[in-house]
């Protein structure tokens, strides 16, 4: 999905979550967002997700603006995962990924709905707890659900916020490599937001840096993330190792 | 996370664990559905003039072929059926049993469902009726009229009929909730602030009792204690009449709500991402769950519990999904109530026993089992 910010701002009172912030996103990208705690990534997902109204600013989806669409509309272009979940105590996970047709549906469930959600369910590798309760599941086997779910929605642009914060090392990097290979081969988008800077070095094709609200750097991950941004925006001193098998970032300690 | 032993081909299709719920759900449906019929001609047929069940059912289909007698066929097909063999089963059946039947079920429908909506709406399963102050404030309504002898606006004058109490008990129910909507277009509308309004008002119009009691003289005192306890002495045709309409608008309009509360329970956030305006909805779903609430209280005075136990007992039964929960919630709450208050009328008959009384004993011992029982609590 073509997608473009420009000069989202949210206000907290006198505090500015978010200021100025513009970017500009095309189809199959996967777009970073980093940054420090408070930075303003959750409040930047939010507000693209139309779940949070800014105080400033337009979202474009395709050449439209977000504010104008109806929710269902919205809700069939947008998947989002928040950071913060409710857990629905008496559902099957097969029930929560249903959820994410929500959009598409009126009353009944047609076997094409059912047939989306397996699907979902299998790319996420989790069909074997389809008929599990989602309080018998871990923490990361529900993040996956939630995940699952936002895929059976078959939006155009897939908003995660921090979905690999409760995965073991495996698993998040199944899930960066599932959803980004999701995102190219349905002609998607993906914005993301992470902690993990090697996880957003390898996945993304752009990467925005947000320090105190407002972008600090963005473009190409080779560009963007360097000694000097990770020094100015974390306080961290950092060195970029070449191997064989890529780059990595290797932070080394707080800078005094 | 751990591998599950199983190979991706022995993994079940999607359609065909669907199709599983789906059958068992009805079938759990299907037999409460069963259980509720039982239920009512057992309670048409005991009492202190003990009946067959035969006789109850010519009784009903005697009287249903007197009042069609002028239509052609129907009044014939029901004329078949012949006369009870008892006189006077007609009267007790027609006129006293099925009214009371009726207004208990109903009540216990209202009753059930509302608490399962505002337990959906504001997900937290400890929610109902009650916590939400809407019973407090019926009974402060009450308390007005039978202490003070007058209604709403003193429009209403105590003593010719209880229909004063009964519609400043509605009243009230209903303000409890234009105050908790009040509160929340200034502080908003998260669970926690309706919560935290519902028992705030709750305490207030609970003060507003005591008030009126400490007032009151000693009849009052007595008609307001046996309106606090609950009870169906109110049932009359007509009561089912009034209630029924507004029970049946009221519950198709939720049901007709079911995937929003589904969406809902997952979160606000990812119910405004699945279209839903969520702010709309809460207040919405607990405009018309008050309303069926307070219109059956109106009538019964206070029966706990139920609005509580019913959709707890569902949601173990037949999960979360509201399509299933609220149908579900409606049958097990009439089913439960009528029980209770065919016990509550035949046990030390021909004395009676307020079935909010036998509500408490229920719910109490229900609730210590659910403790109990600890976390394990999916049955289905």
């Amino acid at each position: 999905m073509k997608i473009k910010i420009e000069g989202l701002g949210v206000d907290y009172g006198a505090h500015k979550a978010l200021d100025d912030v513009s970017f500009e996103g095309n189809p199959g990208e996967v777009i970073s967002v980093i940054g420090p705690n408070g930075s303003g990534k959750s409040t930047l997902i939010k507000c693209i997700a139309q779940v949070h109204r800014p105080s400033r600013g337009t979202v474009c989806l395709n050449d439209r603006d977000a504010t104008s669409m109806d929710p269902n509309e919205i809700a069939r272009l947008i998947g989002y995962v928040p950071q913060n979940f409710h857990y629905l105590f008496f559902s099957t996970v097969m029930e929560t990924v249903l959820l994410g047709r929500k959009p598409h549906i009126k009353w009944r469930i047609s076997p094409h709905d059912l047939e989306v959600v397996q699907d979902a369910l299998d790319s996420m590798n989790i069909r074997a707890y389809a008929g599990k309760f989602m309080d018998q599941l871990s923490g990361g086997e529900k993040q996956k659900v939630y995940i699952a779910r936002a895929l059976a929605q078959e939006p155009e642009l897939f908003l995660f916020d921090e979905p690999t914060s409760n995965l073991d090392l495996k698993h998040q990097i199944e899930v960066l490599e599932i959803t980004r290979k999701l995102t190219k081969s349905r002609g998607a988008s993906m914005i993301v937001a992470l902690h993990d800077l090697n996880l957003a070095y390898t996945y993304s094709d752009a990467v925005i840096v947000l320090n105190k609200g407002r972008i600090y750097a963005c473009g190409k991950p080779v560009d963007v993330l360097t000694p000097a941004t990770i020094q100015a925006v974390y306080g961290v001193e950092a060195m970029i190792v070449e191997s064989d098998f890529g780059r990595h970032i290797v932070p080394l300690k707080v800078k005094t | 996370m751990q591998e599950t032993g199983e190979s991706r081909a022995e993994w079940k299709e999607v359609n065909e664990l669907y199709r599983q719920r789906y059958l068992k759900r009805l079938a759990l449906l299907g037999t409460i559905s069963a259980l509720l019929v039982l239920a009512v001609l057992y309670s048409a047929s005991v009492g202190t003039a003990p009946l067959s069940i035969g006789d109850v059912f010519l009784a009903v289909m005697h009287n249903i072929a007197v009042k069609t007698a002028g239509i052609p066929l129907i009044g014939q097909l029901f004329a078949l059926f012949g006369e009870p063999q008892s006189g006077t089963a007609e009267v007790i059946v027609v006129n006293m049993r099925l009214p009371r039947i009726m207004l208990a079920m109903l009540t216990g429908v209202c009753l059930a469902v509302s608490g399962a909506v505002m337990q959906g709406v504001l997900r937290n399963p400890l929610v109902s009726p009650f916590t939400l102050g809407l019973a407090s404030a019926a009974s402060f309504g009450a308390a007005i009229t039978i202490v003070l002898g007058t209604g709403i606006l003193g429009l209403f004058i105590a003593g010719g009929s209880n229909y004063d109490i009964i519609i400043n008990a509605f009243v009230f129910g209903l303000l409890s909730m234009m105050l908790i909507y009040g509160i929340s277009r200034v502080r908003g509308t998260s669970q926690a602030t309706l919560i935290l309004a519902g028992v705030v008002l709750g305490y207030i119009f609970q003060a507003g009792v005591i008030i009126l009691k400490y007032w009151s003289n000693n009849d009052k005192l007595k008609d307001l204690e046996m309106w606090l306890m609950g009870g169906m002495w109110g049932a009359s045709w007509n009561a089912v009449l009034i209630l029924l309409p507004i029970a049946i608008v009221c519950i198709v309009l939720l049901a007709l709500k079911a995937w929003d509360l589904n969406a809902l329970s997952a979160g606000d956030e990812i119910a405004r991402n699945l279209g839903i305006r969520v702010e709309r909805l809460r207040l919405y779903c607990l405009l018309l769950a008050t309303i069926a609430a307070s219109s059956c209280l109106a009538f019964t005075g206070v029966v706990g519990f139920i609005g509580l136990m019913a959709p707890h007992i569902c949601r173990m039964l037949i999960g979360n999904d509201h399509r299933y929960l609220i149908p579900c919630s409606a049958l097990m709450g009439g089913l439960i109530l009528l029980l209770s208050d065919t016990f509550a009328r035949t046990v030390f008959s021909p004395l009676e026993i307020p079935v909010g009384i036998i509500m408490y004993i229920i719910g109490g011992i229900f609730f210590l089992y659910l403790i109990l029982r600890g976390k394990e609590s999916h049955i289905y």
